[in-house]
């Protein structure tokens, strides 16, 4: 295949490598750049000016700046799911084999229906949505369709990010941004102190404007010096980051750095540095005027660097246009270039040119009312501000410059005030020291020699940059055409004026009700132009109008770096049990809960999850089931003060509990509402074993914790976690007894050596085990405890001699069936920070006779009153429809309209031991209210079941299968 | 980013740590279990002060020990850390 000629690489010049040809296709069509192109110059080398289509309007726009600025030039790179929308093209480095496409035009960028839009410009003016629309009433679904379709600009990737992103952290004594000349500097002199240097720069080369302007520093060429430097700094130790933005910078020392690895792989950098240094430049403003927007149109400075820095020839025959005398460098470079140069506009009247304009028309005191063309400018009309005299002038090349911005955003964000400066017509720093150091242009110093006091600078660029403002906004209000201020989102003069004559003339507001200043280029072409403009309608000084407010990131972060390698089944660590090794040789199904892979069920041949669960259940109380309870927290308190220190913080009495026993108990938080619960075992007499719910025990370790170090010091206690030291293994149903005395037949675990919620501390034959007495499936149940590496040694065993009395492994769902037919409470469903123990039907457990963590909050009035929502047990009267997830209950079925809700069902299953639907819930005043009808109504399921309200415990309520 | 000079470990990253909550209020004695007014104040009222602020950190990634730590809600700068049992805050 062959690919079109450069027709527009200038013979000779630029950075890049003309012996390295790089094959990209943009809209399918295949073209050719070099080595250090971006794609921008590339596609401006092959005479591409038309890149995409606008936001609002559709109309056609071009390339007008050469980096992290550009509001037009916006493209998907790559395809399929390593797609990315939005990408500035003036920021993507040529790579070969790279493939764009050009957004928000349909069916191509030269022929799209869209820009029919642009005819329907009255009603797409300032705030149209929050005026049309509006009728008839219940009109917007309808109006919603289109627009939906028309809203947004790109198309998400149409999979997961097939790459994986990458963080890394950083530390330096000192952070440059911004490695143009004034950047430079700094680290220089950074490293000259023995400091450790970060220095970064958005763009893929440092040394900003040094790379094509003529100057010589120290007896060379710029760009030459920059190499220099850069090599002096690596060699020095400096770390030197290209293509990285520092996008973020609002704590003391803290910086986030993007930095783009390749065109689809990039790394979030978290920096702490003892000195940030900002250093990021200013950036140009192009002009507003009546069709300010055709391809072809361009920053001045931008045609420099094109010019300059990738040897392409941006246009055929050239105007200028500036209120400002940094323009006058484009006039020299684009002669040097040897493109002709049709006209030079300076907007100020009765001014000079600082520079010999050769046999180029000048035209001082003049402004540019009207452009020619379509898809790619034709020419400019030029009017004299006095006389009003007209001239056309043909080009296809237009540069603007209207002003210099500093680029501050990173101050600003770290919360440095900005004070309008009328010269430039921009904000500088209040105090370039405070709260970071600002330097360069950035801080409003545009003379080269001054940012390079250590060098000899031989250069002509202008160090004057001031700005006539005034002459700008006039030209703005000219004509009827659209006037561009904002490209990115096709905001114009008039939608400012109309913004302040509309009465929203706060630049906040103007920026809310235009849109100016909200595209992914967050405004910085667009905000000061706005500022004036707006300004100039409201009769005020820019000055006295402040500014919008800058907030991270600077430039658009790509979602899956601030993601990171942190995506998927590494977003969190997860926790195996010790029996997950045979738990899967047994065929569980896994379920991620919290951090915890835990077991779900036990599927047998041909069973689904429905099945299996039925069978669990029932094989429980039946004949014998285990279950992993290894997840549990464990904590460990010794000490002469363990009881004191326990005493306090459950709320139940265990002054009673003796050595070898174990008790239910309650934790509240200091609010009084139920934290979490769980089993104190007594082990020793100043040594116990506390449990935690799995989803609570670390937030349980922590206060406990909190409360022994920092408040209660002097209790003699201490903590130790020992979840992990020790796996838990439940055995529960009719046969449990017969199953423990298979395991240990020396082990004596009649009803009277070991009753319910007492404890064994020995062997199981020759395995060291803790085994307790206690039941949350309401059957005869055991807890064994081993160190966890025999959980896999006791699993066997107990399989071994289980098998002939029906043994079967049982998961979470069984075990979560199995309390609810109990109505025992779980954390999260019915412990939800919400309830207290009264409500939960547990009052009595509270100690009236010692003080506790939550006691006096707890006799809150609101607490107290009788119709706070208890915990009750739902039946459907039908006896088989089941009560709808999540429902809540009502005196009436669902009809549609409001109803006020008596409270929400905590659990709803179908209980295999009962044959029938059952639920709990939290009904208002619900513990007197047995027996009452009821509906369960879901809206969102559209369903409405009528149900009996029964006590919570359903399946054996006075307890006599476990104490047997 | 916070620098907490752990009393134990030296000046660690914040990373290493949990946030514990307003430290500026000693918890009431729970011999007054029932005094309502001195728990619904250390529970529910809560200053929202900038500039110095009196917080729990619990240093989990080191000596597992919970600290308190003056530090500045605006700057993040952290003037002092101690061992929560020390209860009173370091000479400086």
């Amino acid at each position: 295949m062959t690919a079109p000629a450069q027709d527009f690489r200038l013979p000779n010049g630029g950075n890049i490598d003309r012996s390295k040809p790089l094959r990209f296709t943009f809209d399918g069509e295949a073209l050719l750049g070099l080595a250090g192109d971006s794609l921008a110059s590339a596609l401006l080398a092959n005479g591409v000016h038309l890149v995409g289509r606008s936001f609002k309007y559709h109309r056609p726009r071009g390339i007008l700046t050469h980096g992290s600025t550009e509001p037009n030039a916006l493209v998907r790179l790559g395809e399929g799911e390593q797609a990315l929308p939005n990408q500035r093209a003036t920021e993507i480095p040529l790579f070969d084999g790279l493939v764009a496409h050009s957004q928000n035009a349909w069916p191509s960028r030269r022929h799209d229906l869209g820009a029919l839009a642009g005819g329907a410009g009255k009603l797409l003016r300032a705030g149209f949505y929050y005026k049309t629309f509006l009728w008839p009433q219940g009109g917007w679904p309808f109006y919603e369709r289109f627009i939906r379709r028309a809203a947004g600009l790109g198309r998400p990737p149409e999979g997961p990010d097939p790459q994986s992103q990458d963080h890394r952290h950083g530390a330096c004594d000192c952070l440059v941004i911004g490695a143009g000349a004034a950047g430079l500097h700094a680290a220089q002199r950074a490293v000259a102190k023995g400091q450790r240097v970060i220095l970064c720069d958005e763009n893929p080369y440092l040394g900003g404007a040094l790379n094509w302007i003529t100057a010589r520093i120290d007896g060379v060429p710029a760009n030459a010096w920059t190499r220099k430097v850069e090599k002096e700094l690596t060699q020095g130790g400096a770390l030197l980051l290209a293509n990285t933005t520092a996008f973020s910078h609002q704590d003391p020392g803290v910086c986030f750095l993007e930095q783009r690895l390749g065109p689809y792989r990039h790394r979030l950098w978290k920096i702490t540095a003892g000195e940030v240094v900002l250093a990021s430049g200013a950036i140009e403003r192009p002009l507003v005027f009546p069709g300010n927007d055709r391809p072809g149109v361009m920053l001045a400075s931008s045609v420099r660097a094109y010019i300059g820095h990738y040897g392409v020839r941006p246009g055929t025959e050239a105007v200028i246009l500036t209120n400002n005398d940094s323009a006058y460098s484009a006039l020299r470079d684009l002669q040097n270039a040897q493109i002709p140069v049709a006209a030079m506009v300076d907007l100020r009247k009765g001014r000079e040119a600082p520079i010999d304009t050769g046999d180029v028309p000048f035209f001082s005191g003049a402004q540019v009312v009207e452009s020619k063309g379509s898809k790619r400018l034709r020419g400019v009309i030029i009017q004299d501000r006095a006389t009003g005299t007209s001239t056309e002038v043909a080009c296809d090349l237009l540069c603007l410059s209207g002003g210099w911005t500093p680029s501050l955003h990173l101050y600003a964000q770290r919360q440095g005030k900005l004070i309008f400066n009328e010269g430039i017509g921009a904000h500088l720093p209040s105090d370039p020291q405070a709260p970071l150091r600002v330097t360069g242009a950035a801080a409003g110093e545009f003379d080269l020699q001054a940012c390079l006091p250590d060098c000899d600078v031989l250069s002509e660029e202008a160090i004057d940059h001031d700005a006539d403002m005034a002459a700008a906004t006039q030209q703005a209000t000219q004509g009827k055409a659209k006037a561009f201020v904002d490209f990115q989102n096709d905001v114009t003069a008039s939608d400012i004026a109309q913004a302040v004559a509309e009465g929203y003339g706060d630049i906040e507001l103007v920026k809310r009700y235009t849109t100016v200043g909200m595209g992914t280029d967050q405004g910085k072409t667009s905000n000061i132009n706005a500022l004036h403009l707006a300004a100039r309608a409201a009769e005020k000084s820019p000055r006295d109008m402040g500014h919008t407010t800058f907030r991270p990131p600077y430039t658009p972060v790509l979602l899956g770096a601030i993601a990171g390698p942190a995506t998927g089944d590494s977003l969190s660590p997860t926790r195996c049990t010790p029996f997950h090794g045979v738990s899967r040789a047994a065929g569980a199904a896994f379920v991620t809960t919290g951090t915890w892979l835990y077991p779900r069920y036990y599927p047998q041949k041909g069973e689904d999850m429905a099945r299996s669960i039925s069978r669990e259940v029932r094989n429980t109380r039946e004949n014998v089931g285990m279950v992993d309870m290894s997840s549990l927290g464990k904590i460990d308190v010794q000490g002469r003060d363990a009881l004191a220190f326990l005493e306090r913080v459950y709320c139940n009495n265990l002054a009673g509990l003796k050595v070898g026993r174990l008790r239910y108990s309650l934790m509240l938080r200091p609010d009084g509402l139920l934290f979490d619960d769980g089993t104190v075992a007594r082990l020793g007499e100043n040594h116990y074993v506390v449990t935690a719910t799995t989803a609570r025990s670390g937030a349980v370790w922590h206060d406990l914790e909190k409360l022994r170090q920092a408040h209660w010091p002097d209790l003699d206690v201490k903590l130790t976690s020992v979840t992990d030291h020790w796996a838990s293994l439940a055995i529960a149903g009719p046969k449990a007894r017969a199953l423990l005395d298979g395991l240990a037949p020396d082990f004596d675990t009649s009803n009277e050596a070991f009753p319910m919620a007492s404890l064994c501390l020995g062997r199981l034959g020759d395995l060291p085990a803790r085994v307790y007495r206690v039941s949350f499936s309401g059957e005869l149940g055991y807890e064994i405890n081993v160190p966890a590496g025999y959980a896999p040694t006791l699993w066997h065993r107990l399989m071994a001699v289980g098998q002939p009395l029906g043994l079967m492994p049982y998961g979470l769902e069984a075990l979560d069936i199995m309390r609810i037919e109990k109505g025992h409470i779980s954390v999260g469903t019915e412990i939800d920070g919400r309830t207290t123990p009264a409500d939960l039907g547990l009052a009595r457990m509270v100690s009236a006779k010692k003080p506790f963590i939550g006691q006096a909050l707890l006799q809150r009035r609101a607490l107290q009153e009788k119709n706070r929502r208890q915990l009750v047990g739902l039946r459907p009267l039908d006896g088989i429809t089941p009560l709808p997830m999540g429902a809540h209950i009502t005196d009436a079925p669902w009809n549609g309209r409001s109803q006020e809700s008596q409270g929400y069902l905590t659990a709803s299953i179908e209980s295999p031991t009962l044959g029938h639907p059952i639920a709990l819930a939290l009904l208002a005043g619900g513990h007197g209210r047995h027996g009452e009808r009821v509906w369960a109504v879901s809206p969102v399921a559209s369903q409405s079941v009528e149900a009996e309200v029964v006590s919570p415990h359903f399946f054996d309520p006075e307890g006599g299968r476990m104490r047997v | 980013m916070i620098v907490i000079p752990c009393p134990w470990c030296g000046p660690r990253d914040e990373s290493e740590f949990t946030y514990g909550g307003d430290a500026s209020r000693p918890m009431p004695s729970l011999k007054n279990g029932n005094d309502q007014a001195a728990w619904h104040g250390f529970v529910h009222q809560r200053e929202n002060p900038k500039g110095p602020h009196v917080e729990y950190w619990y240093h989990g990634g080191g000596c597992e020990r919970w600290l308190r730590v003056e530090r500045d809600t605006i700057t993040h700068q952290v003037r002092w850390a101690s061992d929560a049992a020390a209860k009173t805050e370091p000479e400086q």
